[in-house]
């Protein structure tokens, strides 16, 4: 199947979307929470998530937007504040980039077993040390095994619009997951496109309002919230998260035809987008902007001849297993482009590479995998790199011997 | 060719610079990094016993433009009181000289802060405070004033925190107000700094030139040099100089150092005595009640002792203790367990 995102098709005279603005994703990013009409925001400033706060305070200052908005003294104490908001029914937003959402790693973790649907940016930045502004995805993946729903976008308008859908989804009664939506530094975060900001109506008919109902913390509804539960109740509560995130797989499902009923055929695909895939026999996955050299490449090489494609994954959290295993068995070869790194693991490669060999493990027509690591602390993933990948993925299913090759990008040896 | 000029051991000024700084033109830290080496070189401290300490922040890039033959440690965003106690207790014959920001102490830090006086850490920690976090482009910080105004418009709408009085109320024992553009008031404050054994704390008012100078802005260079309220002008007298000249009984108050060394003040306020813990409280709260900085040595405790004595660290250092003293031999053990078994 194939998708190109660049633009939504809808036009604006259909009352769909009110108007154009050149935004970048952080700006992107505010307009959605604006349009999702967040009740509490609690910021903390670093690179190079700060501009989404800013944009937000400038939003609420200029009377366009009214919310609560509480600078926090640490990211620490602005989890916690969005935490403890979206348990008395607040919608509320937050937000951090690398060692910040680190350092607030606590109050993530009571967010995802509290069962609590708020939402944080991550603009993907490098973990310290050494010190670096540039993306890398370490800081978004910590939360990957706590419960959360994660999601990365490659546009400004797929930001935007994933603010609403990622509420859509964490606030369904079904789930109740917190959303992290993550956006690289820079190429993402303050790299501009036009974008179409979609209309107040049009955004309340896809958003409902958010409703804790029976597990709101009011006094008209004393419950306990986070309860000490020990060895008595601990399995449990685990496994109804894992429940939880399992019944999100078809609540994105959902939650993206509803969308696409509103906004016009925008997504194809809810968990993943392919680009020129119909007969590719080799073909690159990642997340994030990657997939802008990585589409480019694909355009050059076809013109070529090759038969390559590229697939997109947005949804990590729920991870769509079943979906990708058939989409991926479909090529000869694939190869896997990881932005981050999985220090000692069985594999010494990515994390994705990980997830997406052990999701076709079980796959009856097992293409050849390759790992490709790239990109760390924001160094430039080119077009010309992107077609080095695509060489050495179409080599690997022609050679056994390199299934499970990892290969470093652009690194000075 | 002139003889260059040499302090007690034997360095010249050269040996206290570091790297060109990076800082916007104008930034108030450049200053406070020139008073910084001032002191040290008129202090004569060998920069190779130093270690420079930091957080995160504009400030904190700052060690790396002075005292370039020093140990540093950058630490992470508000830690760098976690990391001078450790610092402290591993090597206590360092001298420590740590700097740090508004954001990075009295936001994300706060909580280390607090502690590292309460325990009197020996250090020399300076605050080159400017109300807003000019890193990330000038959000207001923990100390920005109540109806400071912000590049954008936006009007702080919570009090400011002052750590100045923080420090008092939490056990520090060399407090101190200076301003960034007055190298006269600030250098010998730092050196008093240096010669004292225990928690020093220095609110440094530093303006920030690109992010907090405008109209409105209660951190402004402007606003700042209208509102300066200095307790007293300062001198340092090291221990080995005899200063009973310039000393004026009745209007001059005398503070002498742990090693010997002298601050000689010289009152412009009456009856001033920064000993006084309750007096330098009031100060502090009268000051900031006219929108004022007050500044000088607002307050001095000689006596209580520094964390490193509390604990009864001895002259050498654990990090440089052998294997010998650090692990007992088994006779101590059987000894113990004999004297248990009483």
């Amino acid at each position: 199947m194939t998708v190109t995102m660049e633009k939504p098709k809808s036009g604006m005279s259909d009352g769909v979307y009110e108007r154009e603005e050149l935004l970048n994703g952080c700006q992107a990013v505010a307009q959605g929470v604006c349009l999702a009409d967040v009740d509490v925001i609690a910021a903390y400033p670093i690179r190079p998530y700060t501009e989404v706060m800013d944009a937000l305070s400038k939003l609420i200052a200029d009377g366009a937007f009214d919310a609560e908005y509480i600078i926090a003294d640490s990211e620490h104490s602005q989890f916690e504040i969005v935490k403890h908001a979206s348990s008395v029914n607040a919608r509320a937003f937050g937000g951090s980039s690398g060692t910040g959402w680190m350092y607030g790693m606590e109050a993530l973790t009571v967010t995802a077993t509290d069962r609590l649907p708020p939402m944080f940016v991550v603009g993907n930045r490098a973990l310290d040390d050494p010190g670096a502004f540039g993306v890398e995805h370490n800081d978004a993946m910590a939360v990957r095994d706590l419960g959360w729903l994660l999601c990365w976008v490659t546009t400004p308008q797929e930001a935007l619009e994933h603010v609403l859908i990622g509420y859509r989804v964490a606030e369904d009664k079904n789930v109740r997951m917190p959303m992290a939506l993550a956006i690289d530094g820079a190429f993402l975060t303050h790299s501009q496109h036009i974008v179409k900001i979609p209309s107040v109506a049009a955004a309340k008919k896809f958003l409902p309002q958010y409703d804790l109902a029976e597990r709101r913390l009011h006094p008209d509804n004393p419950i306990s919230v986070a309860p000490q539960a020990n060895e008595d109740w601990v399995m449990e509560i685990r496994r109804q998260n894992w429940e939880a995130a399992k019944r999100a797989r078809g609540v994105i499902k959902e939650a993206y035809k509803e969308f696409n009923a509103i906004f016009g055929e925008r997504y194809a695909q809810p968990y993943f987008d392919e680009y020129m895939t119909d007969d590719a026999e080799t073909v690159l996955i990642g997340v994030g902007t990657v997939a802008a050299p990585g589409r480019t490449a694909v355009k050059r090489l076809r013109e070529k001849g090759h038969k390559v494609g590229y697939v997109n994954l947005r949804w990590f959290r729920p991870f769509p297993t079943e979906e990708l295993r058939a989409c991926l068995s479909r090529f000869k070869s694939v190869g896997v482009v990881d932005r981050d790194f999985a220090h000692g693991s069985p594999d010494n490669c990515g994390i994705l590479m990980h997830e997406i060999r052990s999701c076709l493990y079980p796959a009856k027509n097992r293409p050849a995998i390759v790992n490709f690591i790239g990109g760390l602390g924001g160094r430039d993933l080119s077009i010309a790199d992107a077609q080095k990948m695509f060489d050495i993925t179409a080599q690997a299913a022609k050679k056994d011997s390199m299934d499970g090759y990892i290969t470093w990008i652009g690194l000075r040896e | 060719m002139a003889e260059q000029k040499i302090n007690r051991v034997s360095l010249t000024e050269k040996d206290y610079e570091g790297a060109p700084s990076t800082m916007c033109r104008g930034c108030g830290h450049d200053a406070i990094s020139a008073s910084v080496m001032r002191a040290f070189y008129d202090s004569s401290v060998d920069p190779r016993k130093v270690i420079k300490l930091s957080g995160i922040g504009c400030s904190s890039k700052t060690p790396a433009y002075f005292l370039s033959q020093s140990f540093g440690f950058n630490a992470v965003h508000g830690r760098m009181s976690a990391v001078a106690t450790g610092a402290n207790v591993a090597n206590h014959t360092l001298i420590p000289i740590g700097v740090s920001g508004d954001g990075d102490t009295a936001a994300i830090g706060l909580g280390n802060f607090c502690h590292m006086m309460r325990r009197n850490v020996n250090i020399t920690y300076i605050v080159e405070n400017n109300g807003v976090y000019g890193l990330t482009k000038g959000q207001f910080s923990a100390t920005a004033d109540k109806g400071s105004v912000m590049k954008g418009g936006k009007i702080n709408e919570m009090p400011a925190l002052d750590l100045a009085e923080l420090a008092i109320v939490l056990g520090a024992t060399y407090v101190a107000r200076s301003f960034s553009g007055d190298r006269k008031q600030l250098a010998p404050l730092i050196e008093g700094a240096l010669a004292h054994k225990g928690s020093a704390i220095l609110d440094v008012i530093s303006p920030c030139v690109t992010f907090n100078n405008h109209e409105g802005s209660t951190k402004s260079l402007k606003y700042v040099k209208e509102h300066l309220d200095p307790i007293h002008d300062v001198d340092f007298i090291p221990s080995y100089e005899n200063i009973e000249a310039d000393y004026k009984p009745g209007t001059d108050h005398m503070v002498t150092m742990h090693d010997g060394s002298r601050i000689l003040l010289h009152k412009l306020h009456e009856d001033y005595d920064p000993t006084n813990r309750m007096q330098a409280m009031q100060m502090i709260h009268a000051s900031v009640a006219e929108g004022k900085f007050l500044t000088g040595l607002i307050y001095y405790d000689p006596n209580r002792p520094d964390f490193a004595a509390e604990l009864g660290l001895g002259d050498t250092p654990l990090a440089e203790l052998g294997q010998d003293i650090l692990q007992p031999p088994p006779e101590a053990l059987e000894r113990i367990n004999a004297d248990l078994m009483k």
